[in-house]
């Protein structure tokens, strides 16, 4: 049977996408295993609705908003979190390279900011979306934005010492 | 900005598998089933918006014991008399020696979290589930904490609840049913370290707590011959109605930091296992270096006698902030965090998941499951994965916490060496009453997206029966209760909009 037309780019998001989107989920529930069914479930809903989403002006705003929306949900986080557990005890491993320390410290620092304050860190300084577009995706104003991410910052200055990031230049530039 | 946008790239995780195939066929069959349901939602609406009327006018007109139910397996929900308290989630709740349910503490429903001091509730109320009333009980010193920068656990005891918060400082008290009042601890000393301290031991008279205490100098003033003591671990106790603090006996082994504690359950011993030598922080702050030493011993400590048993080596890797908890006489651990750099307090999250039972009197460890099984398996940063291990009838039930997965019971015959026997629970929050297990909906289930379910459990009888379905749509954060007799539903947050409420129901469950 051939393929609808629109097939070929969704095939080329999922591949594109996949891999950030489990970064960025990870970055905000703390694991990788759940972020990987968090974010398989949200690449399910984008088939789905497909049709739909393919004509909006950015498909890739709408997955992650279904994505964070999702990782917001308790439920769906507990059901990620059985599907991970069950997967990892079949397969008796992972899915992917073992994290190394740094990793699990950032992501554990960055989980444990509140939860406007990881996703805004996450939305823009993982995806490198501007103060405005991250404003449109969660929907608040851009000086709520700078605000959470002065906020983020400060809680993440001690526990980021240890890398030697220079946080202080990142900071004052939330106020230019 | 690169600097912050450069370590988080480091978190990418590397070329994950993706099944694009099975992805695209998932949609196309949720797109082919969201049609039909779309189809089938249209007159389901116009008959559940006529039955909803209906019943709501029903729940309306009932007075404490409402007769709205439903039937099914076994089991009987009914409304019960809204709760005096305001609306909240995750409130602690115990059931008395004559019936009645405690519900105290809890968040402030609705609360954004910025402010955790502000939204920790400290009033409470006793629900008579034979009357199907409430009755307030006074306000606490301190509030429910459960969030980054406070904790508060709780312990239950001859129908005393003891709490002891830790924030900026540490508050303990102690309600008493008897005579509805608290009774505040003199204030607590400095413990240091507060992983060692995370749990106490109440034996419904005396609170004990174990704390990492600093070195102190012989006294050169007063001659009193005060002599000097090193760092030590040690535990403190504090007595109903003294004025103070009083240090017991320092522990056998090396004082160390983020050892898992956990108290048995009649609060008579404390014990404590693993930890690593040097808190990185404190490490930092005093000049010294980083030393990424761990601990694979313990000891436990006996109230009644201040004194102390050495646990011996338990011969698998050695763990920080490990989980502790008691089985009857023995204690079992487990998880726990492998420290492989020196960043204090993260470590290889894949490489935990030992269960260890151990005897107390010195005898060897059994180890029922190694890391490499993965039977049990736990978030890289969740160490409380244990929850509650009780000694059940003829067998022990363990049941995995909130962060991973199901519930599984044990059956005792792992303590007399016999073959490891997983019993999935149908549901993952356990309550254990005597020999009867009722296993509940997650309490952090959404709502609206399932009902809430219940499955009841008689040790030596059948296996799982399905109780009546709930009337309700499931509840996010709701305080449950079991008693084993009566399952008590109350507050939490409800429906789509996840809106705070105060309604509560009760199940009544058969006689075993």
């Amino acid at each position: 049977m051939p393929r609808p037309a629109a097939q070929p780019a969704l095939e080329q998001m999922i591949i594109d996408e996949h891999r950030r989107l489990v970064g960025a989920l990870a970055l905000y529930v703390g694991d990788v295993g759940v972020a990987e069914e968090l974010a398989n479930e949200a690449l399910i809903r984008l088939c789905s609705r497909w049709a739909q989403v393919s004509r909006m002006e950015s498909p890739r705003g709408w997955l992650y908003t279904v994505a964070f929306n999702l990782a917001r949900s308790r439920w769906r986080r507990l059901t990620a979190e059985r599907r991970a557990h069950d997967r990892v005890a079949q397969r008796g491993v992972p899915s992917g390279r073992p994290d190394d320390d740094d990793a699990m410290m950032i992501r554990a620092a960055v989980a444990a900011l509140p939860p406007r304050q990881r996703l805004v860190v996450i939305l823009r300084f993982y995806d490198d979306l501007s103060v405005a577009d991250t404003a449109a995706l969660m929907d608040c104003a851009p000086g709520t934005v700078k605000s959470l991410t002065s906020h983020a910052l400060a809680a993440l200055r001690p526990l980021f010492a240890a890398t030697d990031a220079r946080l202080g230049t990142i900071e004052e530039n939330e106020h230019v | 900005m690169s600097d912050l946008s450069a370590l988080l790239d480091r978190t990418t995780p590397a070329a994950i598998p993706v099944d694009v195939v099975g992805l695209l066929r998932s949609g196309r069959r949720r797109r082919a089933r969201r049609r039909v349901l779309t189809s089938a939602a249209v007159v389901s609406t116009v008959v559940v918006g006529v039955a909803g009327v209906m019943a709501a006018t029903t729940h309306r007109a009932t007075v404490d014991v409402a007769t709205s139910t439903t039937s099914g397996p076994i089991g009987r929900w009914a409304q019960v008399s809204t709760s005096p308290l305001s609306a909240r989630t995750r409130a602690v709740g115990v059931t008395l020696s004559d019936g009645r349910v405690l519900v105290w503490g809890g968040s402030a429903a609705g609360s954004s979290g910025d402010d955790p001091a502000a939204a920790a509730l400290s009033d409470g109320a006793i629900f008579d589930p034979t009357s199907g009333s409430w009755r307030t009980i006074p306000a606490g010193p301190t509030g429910f904490r459960s969030d980054g920068a406070g904790f508060t656990s709780t312990a239950f005891r001859n129908d005393r609840l003891a709490v002891m918060t830790r924030a900026a400082s540490v508050v303990a008290a102690v309600f008493d049913v008897g005579t509805d009042r608290w009774i505040e601890a003199p204030p607590v000393p400095e413990l240091h370290d507060p992983l060692l301290s995370k749990y106490f031991a109440f034996d419904g008279t005396t609170l004990t707590v174990l704390g990492r205490l600093d070195a102190v100098a012989a006294d050169p003033v007063d001659g009193s011959g005060v002599p000097a003591r090193p760092e030590r671990i040690a535990a403190l106790r504090w007595t109903i109605g003294s004025d103070s603090w009083v240090e017991g006996s320092p522990a056998p082994v090396a004082p160390r930091f983020s050892a898992g504690v956990g108290a048995s359950a009649d609060g008579a011993r404390l014990a404590f296992w693993g930890g690593q030598r040097r808190n990185n922080d404190v490490a930092a702050e005093r000049g010294l270096p980083d030393d990424p030493t761990l601990y694979d011993d313990g000891a436990i400590y006996d109230v009644g006698s201040d004194s102390w048993t050495a646990l011996p080596r338990l011969g698998l890797p050695p763990t920080t902030q490990a989980t502790v908890r008691w089985v009857g006489d023995r204690v079992v651990v487990g998880g726990g965090l492998v420290v492989a750099s020196s960043h204090d307090g993260y470590g290889d999250g894949s490489a935990g998941g030992l269960i260890g039972v151990g005897p107390i009197a010195g005898q060897p460890w059994v180890v029922v499951c190694d890391p490499s099984s993965g039977v049990v398996n736990r978030s890289s940063t969740s160490t409380d994965f244990l929850q509650p291990v009780e000694l059940v009838g003829d067998g022990t039930y363990v049941a995995e916490g909130s962060h991973a997965g199901s519930g599984v019971a044990i059956p005792t015959s792992f303590l007399a060496g016999a073959a490891v026997r997983w019993r999935s629970a149908p549901e993952r929050d356990l309550h254990v009453d005597g020999d009867r297990l009722v296993a509940t909906s997650a309490a952090g289930a959404n709502p609206g997206d399932r009902t809430f379910s219940t499955y009841v459990a008689d040790i030596g009888g059948r296996d799982w029966q399905q109780a009546a379905t709930a009337p309700f749509a499931n509840r996010m954060d709701a305080t449950v209760v079991s008693s084993g007799r009566y399952v008590l539903v109350t507050g939490g947050l409800e429906g789509r909009h996840i809106a705070p409420t105060t309604e509560s129901w009760l199940l009544t469950l058969p006689d075993r």
